[in-house]
């Protein structure tokens, strides 16, 4: 893994957790493995509002059939790292 | 790209047409059409019925292709797309059954989606079934050995074989679509909507309940798999000659600004949506945005799909005065897929109408009795609040009858029967669910609670045990029914149902659950389990609450009594908040909160 993608995908993971951090996990702390549908109270409306500010952040456009696969916040960070890199 | 025009000099008619394909036929000759904005608020495709109508035909030839029997079912992911416009007319010149299948994914969502698909594909006994590209990996997963003649993207069908046989004459009393009342894969209610009963519904609402003119224009975020976007926004403005602009309901979700943006560019007439839709915009506009905006000419702000408070509104009201928005825009109303659409619309340009009542006679006798706020609060009475839903469209017929079938007079509430042309011929393949909600003679038991007051019709209980959520219909068997998939809990041990939430004035769903497990961690793990996959399935939140054995309560006939087992929840949740205001030593009394005001369509 280049520097450059390993540094794509922290600021990635950063902006999540910050933007995650006001909804509260259901055990233990905020991690790359947390599950968003399992450990967290997200509804789609708040879902939808998380994506929006990734969109905004990165200047990409979410499709929704993209979340279909999504669990943990490490897999939505992933998702967007093939966005912005396909942008790129 | 230019949208179509507002107005144009052919002859308004509001629906009077034998057939869609008439009303069709008809519209292509003006100069009207669809419009398609996309998430940055651009208008992306646009098409006047008159290019729609040949582009209808020539997909109309190839669908005959496949040599499908009359009537046949057509199952379409309904993104909100030009594609599902397209297929959805093509279907009514071939005549063919369109069946609009949800195109909506929550987060880790696949499997429930698939399974969903499926379940629906399956009721409707689909010969064909079309999904936008970004979906179709979705739907050959959900139709895997199944038989189907066809399944394909848009642009599949694009490359069929056309048939050189004439268009097929489709008689006014064929069916015109399926809609599925709910998404519910393992209880579906697919509604039968014939020609003539759509349009029959279509000229009351244009005529009656909108008073439309020629210089209308609809726009809309709602989803074409919803019974108000797919008639209200697909047949309506095309049956009245008039122009609509569209938004998906996804961008919508993300960036509601774009809606009203919209409407204000196209100086749009005709708006719909549930009050959650209003509150969201509300939330996200900007004093900067709204002094920018034009929506003056917005007459109709249509309210329904979901019971709400009047404040919501009022916060959109406040937040669009700027933009020359009028709070008399709201417009009440009730209906339901099963009738078409619209039942009742409140008054036009009037402000909302609330009436308030005795709360306890309302609980205990089930009777309106008026009472004013004030008074209330020295007699220190409990006041509810019910919306007037307006005067019933001309065409229905309705009876508010109690328990045993008898009339009720006025101010008493009771089961909503109606009675008219635009009422559904029947549930698709389902006799025993007809029956049991569709009398001989045409009486439809809609289930929802309400009562008359000076012709006006208040709803103050929602369709039997429905929770409706952010407008959309959930059944308690499908949240049961995830509950039951936990090891250790049994077919009896699960009540699902919806109450208003403690922090905001939205609904929020809860699962009582039956439980005999006494450890403390795998009790947990149940909650976190149960809570998940409702996530997964249907994006909601909900509270799970264990009890112990034995404390669902049941009919004497040993049915699940959701209505008892919610009542109960809520005196335990009562008990709960009043114990903890005694240990924070506050002896200030609890205040009792209104009764929450519904307006269902």
């Amino acid at each position: 893994m280049s520097h450059d993608t390993q540094d794509l995908e922290q600021e990635i993971l950063d902006v999540l957790f910050e933007r995650l951090s006001k909804f509260p996990v259901k055990s233990g702390a905020l991690t790359a493995e947390t599950s968003l549908v399992a450990d967290m109270s997200l509804d789609s409306v708040n879902m939808m509002e998380l994506l929006m500010e990734v969109e905004d952040t990165f200047d990409v456009s979410f499709p929704l059939n993209m979340m279909a696969n999504v669990e943990t916040v490490q897999n939505l960070a992933d998702q967007i790292k093939l966005l912005v890199e396909k942008k790129a | 790209m230019q949208a179509t025009g507002s107005s144009h000099s052919l002859a308004l008619r509001r629906g009077e047409f034998t057939t869609l394909i008439e009303a069709l036929d008809y519209a292509a000759k003006g100069d009207t059409g669809v419009n398609f904005y996309n998430a940055r608020g651009e208008l992306y495709a646009t098409s006047t019925y008159a290019d729609l109508q040949t582009e209808v035909i020539a997909l109309a030839h190839r669908l005959m292709g496949l040599g499908l029997e009359p009537g046949a079912r057509v199952g379409l992911v309904a993104e909100t797309s030009p594609h599902f416009v397209r297929f959805f007319w093509a279907c009514q010149y071939a005549g063919l059954v369109p069946v609009p299948l949800p195109a909506t994914m929550h987060i880790g969502g696949h499997a429930g989606y698939v399974a969903q698909l499926r379940g629906l594909i399956e009721n409707c006994g689909a010969a064909v079934a079309m999904a936008p590209v970004e979906w179709m990996s979705f739907l050959e997963e959900a139709t895997s050995g199944l038989t189907l003649s066809f399944v394909g993207a848009p642009e599949d069908f694009d490359r069929l074989a056309p048939s050189s046989a004439t268009l097929p004459t489709v008689a006014p009393d064929s069916i015109a679509y399926i809609q599925y009342t709910s998404g519910s894969t393992r209880f579906p209610r697919g509604v039968v909507i014939d020609h003539t009963t759509v349009l029959a519904n279509i000229n009351d609402m244009a005529t009656n309940g909108l008073k439309m003119n020629d210089q209308d224009r609809f726009g809309s975020w709602l989803p074409f798999y919803h019974d108000m976007g797919l008639v209200a926004f697909i047949m309506m403005p095309m049956a009245t000659q008039r122009s609509v602009d569209f938004l998906g309901t996804q961008d919508f979700a993300m960036r509601p600004r774009k809606w009203l943006e919209m409407m204000s560019v196209n100086r749009t007439t005709i708006t719909s949506g549930p009050p959650f839709g209003y509150d969201l915009a509300a939330m996200r506009v900007r004093p900067s945005d709204a002094a920018q905006w034009d929506l003056s000419a917005l007459r109709v702000a249509c309210v329904g799909a979901e019971m709400i408070n009047p404040e919501p509104l009022q916060r959109f009201a406040d937040a669009l005065a700027p933009s020359g928005f009028k709070s008399t825009a709201f417009l009440p109303s009730y209906g339901m897929a099963e009738c078409s659409l619209g039942i009742s619309f409140a008054g036009l340009d009037e402000e909302l109408q609330i009436d308030y009542v005795d709360a306890e006679s309302m609980q205990e006798d089930s009777i309106a009795t008026p009472l004013d706020p004030e008074e209330a609060q020295k007699s220190k009475r409990r006041v509810a609040r019910y919306v007037d839903c307006g005067a019933l469209l001309p065409t229905f017929e309705i009876s508010i009858r109690d328990e045993h079938g008898n009339d009720l007079p006025e101010r008493q509430a009771g089961v909503i029967h109606l009675r008219g042309p635009s009422v559904m011929s029947h549930y698709f393949q389902e006799e025993a669910i007809t029956r049991e909600c569709l009398s001989a003679d045409g009486w439809l038991d809609t289930g929802d609670i309400g009562y008359l007051a000076n012709g006006r019709l208040f709803v103050t209980g929602r369709r039997k045990d429905m929770i409706i959520i952010h407008g959309r219909n959930i059944w308690p068997e499908d949240l049961e029914y995830l509950a039951k998939t936990q090891p250790g809990v049994n077919y009896t041990d699960a009540a699902a149902f919806s109450v208003p939430s403690e922090v905001d004035q939205q609904e929020t769903a809860v699962l009582v659950v039956q439980c005999r497990e006494r450890d403390q961690a795998k009790r947990d793990a149940l909650v976190k389990n149960i809570a998940s996959l409702v996530r997964s399935e249907f994006g909601i939140d909900v509270v799970v609450e264990l009890v112990p054995t034995r404390t669902l309560p049941r009919t004497s006939s040993g049915k699940l009594a959701r209505a008892r087992a919610r009542l109960d929840y809520l005196g335990r949740r009562h008990a709960a908040k009043l114990l903890q205001q005694q240990d924070a030593a506050n002896d200030t009394p609890v205040e009792e909160p209104f009764e929450q005001v519904r307006y269902i369509a």
